[in-house]
């Protein structure tokens, strides 16, 4: 799974991210959680700015985790002659 | 107010004229010249570090308004460099499926529609889908994300569709 660390990580430090920071933008790189932000392009920037091109996990902090619906995608229906 | 007026056409026979075609509309839905790029912000990085910038990679994008997200082909981000920065849960039939996000600017050539950028495209493998009639790869599909920005007019009795900006 790709940022399996950086997700681990986010696990551990969820709850209190939720208490302090709910609807805002987690940056972390690795282990570290790299600050918090209002917009995930900030986070983005800033994530480039200190560590480079690297993959990074930056996470909207929310109770709710959400799904995505592609059907097409999911099912296959993207060129379905019915 | 950016406006691309889309349609598809099938090749005429000899001396007919060329007109939009509502079966190519069905068949392969409202297909948009699109190509995908790096980020401004990583842009700047690489430039700042005399590395040098992927050029966008050209395609088409199929506006899918039954998608929630948008999605962007695995095989282009990798090509670009991109590296992931999220995951997306998506549902399938055989329950929750986990997929990498990716950031990206999006421009579309021909058209005089804005780039723009986004930090959560869904990683997925677009190419093995067939867009017959078009020879171009598909790259992108524009999800009710994106098409969040735009107004969509299908007008499926003659063949076109509009998307304003």
């Amino acid at each position: 799974m790709p940022l399996e660390t950086e997700l681990a990580h986010y696990e551990v430090l969820k709850a209190e991210l939720l208490k302090h920071h709910e609807g805002k933008y987690a940056l972390i790189i690795g282990q570290d959680l790299l600050g918090v932000y209002d917009h995930s392009e900030e986070a983005y920037a800033h994530g480039l700015e200190k560590c480079g091109n690297v993959p990074m996990l930056i996470k909207h902090i929310t109770k709710d985790e959400k799904i995505d619906i592609i059907p097409a995608l999911t099912l296959g229906l993207l060129h379905a002659n019915i | 107010m950016p406006i691309f007026n889309g349609s598809l056409v099938f090749q005429p026979a000899p001396g007919q004229p060329v007109r939009p075609s509502p079966q190519a509309l069905i068949g392969l839905g409202p297909i948009v010249p699109l190509q995908v790029g790096i980020p401004k912000s990583l842009a700047s990085i690489l430039q700042a570090a005399s590395q040098p910038i992927p050029p966008p990679v050209p395609g088409i994008g199929i506006v899918d308004t039954g998608a929630g997200s948008s999605c962007v082909d695995d095989g282009v981000v990798q090509k670009l460099g991109i590296q992931p920065v999220g995951v997306a849960n998506v549902g399938t039939a055989g329950g929750l499926q986990t997929k990498a996000t990716y950031p990206a600017r999006f421009l579309f050539p021909g058209t005089n529609l804005p780039s723009m950028e986004f930090t959560s495209l869904i990683g997925a493998d677009l190419s093995s889908f067939s867009t017959p009639g078009s020879p171009q790869l598909l790259i992108a599909l524009i999800g009710r994300d994106i098409l969040s920005r735009f107004v969509l007019v299908y007008n499926g009795a003659q063949g076109m569709f509009t998307l304003a900006y």
